[in-house]
C-alpha cells in the first residue's frame, strides 16, 4: 500500500466510522437518503477521487471503494467515482452530484438518435437519488442520460435498484467506449467493495468467537469454529490478491480473475460468519446482516462469477493451452 | 475492531532482470526436455533426474541467492522465485535438489557452521548433493514435537537411537537433516529439541524401503540404533531444534509447489477444450484460472517477504492450505469438463487419461506432505487470535 493510499484509508475509516452509523444503515434500508453521509464524503473529495487517468487515481478511488465495502456505506460513492471516470475518459464534462452508472448488460434496446435516446436500463443503483444523471454506453461511445426512476427497486441490502426508462430523452453523447469496459470497471470497483466486506466479515467473525462462550469456553477454542474462521481469512487473503493484481493492471482478464474471486468468496464467507455467530446474526437488530446482504447482492452485480468465468474460459481457451501460463505470470 | 485485514500479502514486483532469466529457464528447459526426453509432472516429487539437477546447478540456478562463497549468486528471492515457478510449470524433473535447495541450504546458511556452510553448500548449488528431511516418526506426524529418537552426548559426539518414516528420498539421498530430543520432555513441549546432519551413505543407519500406493519407492523408514556422528554434525545451537525447524517449515510451506503439483491437468484440460468448449466448459476453466492466478499473485508477495527477510510462517499456512484446496479442485472439474476413464497404463490412450490417474492416486498425499489443512487452519486461527 503507497502512502497515499494508506493515508486515504484512514481518513475514510474515520469519516464512515463517524456517519455509518447503525442507526443510519437501518433508516436506509427503510428508504432514507443519508445526507449528512453523503455531503461529509463529497466534501471530502471523496467523488472526485478517479477524475484522473494515472494509477495512483485508481488506486484511491480502489482504496475508497475498499473502505466503503468494510463500513458497508448505503450510498452511491463507486457509482459517482465510475460515472466521473467514464464520462472525463469520454470527454465529458462530468456535471458535479450524485451519478449513477447503467450496466450495459442491464440495457434493453437502447437506441441513440443523435443526443436523442430511448430504451430501458434495469437494476440502475441508485437512480432515484442521482440527480446529476446516469452513465453508459450506447453504441460504443459514453452516454449522458437523465436518471428518470420509473419503478423502484432494491437489492437484498435494500440498496435501490431502479429501472431508468428514456423515451425520446435527451442525452450528452461522448468518446468512443467498449460497453466490456464500463463493465470491468464496475466489477473492479464491486470487487474490491466485497473485498472490505469480507474483511468486516471476518473481523466480525473473529471478535465474536473470542467474546461468546459456550460449554465454559468462547466458541474461538473449538477448532470447528476455528477452521471457519480460517476459511474466511484465506477466502478473503485470495480475493485480495486478485483485487491487488487486477488494481496494478486492470486488464480484462485480471479484472475478471479479481471479480471471480470475490463473488466466489461472498458467499462461502457470508455462510460461515452467520454460522459463527448463530441466531443472534439472524436479527434485524445485530448488524451483521448490512454486511451479508451486501456480500450476496454485489457478488451478482456488474457480472456475477459464472459470467467472468465464461468470459476469462473464453480467454483462456481462445490463447491456447501454451499461452495459459504466461497469462497467469503476466503481472510481472 | 480493526479496520484492516487478518493477513496482509503486500504486492511484490519483480526486479529488472527477471524477465529475462525467466526467458533462459523456459528456453533451457525447453532443450532438456527435447534432449533428456522426460514427461511433464508438476508434482515436484515425481521425478528424480541427478543429471537434470546437476544441468541447473550449471546454469548457476540453484542456490541463487546464496552468498557467492558457498557457491551462490546473491541475487533476490524473487528471481529464485521465478526459477522456481517456471521449473514447476513446465513439469520438470526436479526432485533430486528440492529439498536441499528449497530448505536445507537455506536451514545451514542460517544456523550452520562454517565449516557445514564449505562443506555442503557448494555441493547443493551445483545439484550434485541431495537431502531428505527427517522429522516424522511412526508416532510422531502432525504433532511434531512429541518425537522419540533420542540424541546423547558421548565424549566426541552424538549418539542418536529411533526411527523416522516418510522419510522421502533417503535412499538416493546423501544427507538428511534430523530432529531430535536433547533434553527429556519437559512442560515446555518445544524446549530440549535439535537439529543433526546424517551421512546417510556413511553413517551406522539402515534405510529400508516403503511403497507408497501407486507402487513407487519414494518414502523410507530410517532406522537409528546408537549411531554415532561426530559432534560437528550438530546445526545451530543444542535446544533451539524446535525454533529452528519452524523457520524450515516456512520455507516447506509457503513455495509454489504447494498450489501446482496438478498444474498439467489444467494445462491439457484447455488443450483438450480447444476446439470444443461449451459455456459450461468456459466457466470450469474460467474458474481455475481466476484462482491460479490469485495464488499465484499471493506466492510472488510471499517471495517479497522473504526477500526482505520476514518470516511468512502465517502467510504460508495460508497459501499451503488455498493451494491444496485448489490442487484437488483442478482434478474434480477437470472430471467433469472432459469425463474420459482415467488409465493406469498409458496404452492407447492420450496424456490427460494417464495424468489423470496419476494424479488422482497422489491426491491424497499432497494434503499430508508438508503439514496438512487441519494443521495449516489451526495455524491460521492462532494468527487471528482465537486460540
Ligand atoms: C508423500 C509424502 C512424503 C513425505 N515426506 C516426508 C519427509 O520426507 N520427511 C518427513 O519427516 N515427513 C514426511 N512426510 C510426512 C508428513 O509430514 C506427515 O504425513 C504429516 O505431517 C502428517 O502426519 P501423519 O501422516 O502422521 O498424520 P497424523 O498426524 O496422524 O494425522 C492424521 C489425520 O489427523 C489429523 N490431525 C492430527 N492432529 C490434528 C489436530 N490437532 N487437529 C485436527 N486434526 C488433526 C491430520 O490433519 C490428518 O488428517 C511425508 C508424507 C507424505 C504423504
Amino acid at each position: 500500500m503507497s502512502e497515499a493510499t494508506r493515508l486515504t484509508a484512514e481518513s475514510a475509516d474515520r469519516l464512515f466510522g463517524e456517519f455509518v452509523t447503525k442507526t443510519v444503515l437501518d433508516e436506509a434500508d427503510a428508504g432514507t437518503w443519508p445526507n449528512a453521509l453523503w455531503q461529509a464524503v463529497d466534501e471530502a473529495g471523496y467523488t472526485t477521487a478517479w477524475d484522473d487517468q494515472d494509477r495512483d487515481s485508481r488506486d484511491i478511488a480502489l482504496t475508497l471503494a475498499h473502505r466503503d465495502g468494510w463500513h458497508t456505506a448505503p450510498i452511491p460513492l463507486a457509482e459517482t467515482l465510475l460515472a466521473r471516470h467514464v464520462l472525463l475518459v469520454g470527454g465529458i464534462t462530468p456535471p458535479s452530484g450524485i451519478l449513477t452508472v447503467a450496466n450495459p448488460l442491464n440495457l434493453d434496446n437502447p437506441t441513440l438518435d443523435g443526443t436523442r435516446l430511448t430504451g430501458l436500463a434495469r437494476r440502475v443503483p441508485f437512480a432515484r437519488d442521482a440527480i446529476a444523471g446516469v452513465v453508459t454506453v450506447v453504441n460504443d461511445a459514453v452516454v449522458l442520460a437523465p436518471a428518470n426512476a420509473t419503478l423502484e427497486g432494491s437489492n437484498m441490502a435494500g440498496e435501490p435498484r431502479d429501472e431508468v426508462v428514456w423515451d425520446n430523452a435527451d442525452v450528452v453523447v461522448g468518446g468512443a467506449f467498449l460497453p466490456e469496459r464500463l463493465l470491468a470497471a464496475g466489477a473492479l470497483l464491486r470487487s474490491a467493495q466485497i473485498c472490505g466486506a469480507l474483511q468486516h466479515a471476518l473481523a466480525r467473525a473473529t471478535q465474536y468467537a473470542t467474546e461468546r462462550e459456550q460449554f465454559g469456553r468462547p466458541l474461538g477454542k473449538f477448532q470447528a469454529i476455528q477452521h471457519y474462521l480460517a476459511r474466511i481469512a484465506c477466502l478473503s487473503a485470495t480475493s485480495e490478491a486478485a483485487l491487488s493484481r487486477a488494481s496494478a493492471s486492470p486488464d480484462n482478464a485480471n479484472v475478471a480473475a479479481a471479480k471471480i474471486c470475490a463473488s466466489e468468496a461472498a458467499g462461502d464467507a457470508a455462510t460461515l460468519t452467520h454460522q459463527i455467530h448463530g441466531a443472534i446474526g439472524f436479527t434485524q437488530e445485530h448488524a451483521l446482516h448490512h454486511i451479508t446482504k451486501r456480500l450476496w447482492s454485489w457478488r451478482e452485480e456488474f457480472g456475477a462469477e459464472g459470467w467472468w468465468q465464461e468470459y476469462l474460459g473464453g480467454v483462456v481457451i481462445g490463447a491456447g493451452a501454451d499461452a495459459l501460463w504466461p497469462l497467469v505470470v503476466a503481472d510481472s | 475492531m480493526s479496520t484492516s485485514g487478518a493477513f496482509d500479502f503486500p504486492p511484490a514486483t519483480l526486479p529488472d532482470g527477471a524477465a529475462r532469466l525467466r526467458g533462459d529457464v523456459r528456453a533451457f528447459i525447453a532443450a532438456s526436455s527435447v534432449t533428456d526426453g522426460w514427461q511433464p509432472r508438476s508434482n515436484f516429487m515425481s521425478s528424480f533426474s541427478a543429471e537434470f539437477s546437476r544441468a541447473l546447478g550449471q546454469q548457476g540456478w540453484l542456490g541463487l541467492t546464496w552468498p557467492k562463497a558457498y557457491g551462490g549468486q546473491e541475487r533476490s528471492a524473487l528471481e529464485r522465485f521465478v526459477v522456481t515457478e517456471e521449473l514447476l510449470a513446465a513439469g520438470a524433473p526436479v526432485a533430486a535438489h528440492w529439498v536441499a535447495e528449497r530448505q536445507s541450504g537455506p536451514l545451514l546458511l542460517r544456523y550452520g557452521t562454517e565449516a557445514q556452510k564449505q562443506l555442503l553448500l557448494p555441493g547443493i548449488a551445483a545439484g550434485e548433493t541431495y537431502f531428505s528431511i527427517g522429522m516424522s516418526e511412526p508416532d510422531s506426524g502432525s504433532d511434531l514435537a512429541s518425537i522419540r529418537t533420542r540424541a546423547e552426548r558421548t565424549d566426541n559426539g552424538w549418539s542418536i537411537t529411533g526411527t523416522k518414516v516418510w522419510t522421502s528420498n533417503a535412499h538416493v539421498n546423501q544427507w538428511m537433516i534430523l530432529l531430535a530430543r536433547t533434553a527429556p520432555q519437559s512442560k515446555d513441549r518445544h524446549a530440549g529439541l535439535s537439529q543433526f546432519l546424517v551421512d546417510l551413505k556413511n553413517d551406522a543407519i539402515t534405510v529400508n524401503p516403503i511403497h507408497n500406493m501407486l507402487g513407487h519407492h519414494e518414502f523410507n523408514e530410517v532406522v537409528l540404533d546408537e549411531t554415532l556422528i561426530p559432534a560437528d554434525r550438530l546445526i545451530g545451537e543444542e535446544g533451539q531444534g524446535w525454533h529452528q525447524v519452524t523457520a524450515e517449515l516456512a520455507y516447506e510451506r509457503s513455495g509454489p509447489e504447494r498450489f501446482l503439483s496438478t498444474y498439467r491437468v489444467l494445462f491439457e484440460l484447455v488443450q483438450g477444450q480447444q476446439s470444443n468448449a461449451d459455456a459450461a466448459g468456459k466457466r470450469a476453466i474460467g474458474k481455475l484460472a481466476a484462482r491460479l492466478m490469485a495464488l499465484r499473485t499471493m506466492s510472488l508477495s510471499i517471495a517479497g517477504m522473504l526477500e526482505r527477510g520476514e518470516n511468512p510462517d502465517l502467510a504460508a499456512a495460508v497459501i499451503k492450505d488455498a493451494g491444496n484446496t485448489f490442487e484437488r479442485e483442478v482434478v474434480e472439474v477437470a472430471r467433469q469438463v472432459m469425463p474420459l476413464e482415467p488409465a493406469r497404463e498409458a496404452g492407447n490412450v492420450g496424456t490427460y487419461e494417464t495424468l489423470m490417474a496419476e494424479m488422482m492416486l497422489q491426491l491424497p498425499s499432497y494434503t499430508l506432505r508438508g503439514g496438512t489443512p487441519e494443521i495449516m487452519r489451526s495455524i491460521i486461527a492462532r494468527g487471528l487470535g482465537v486460540r
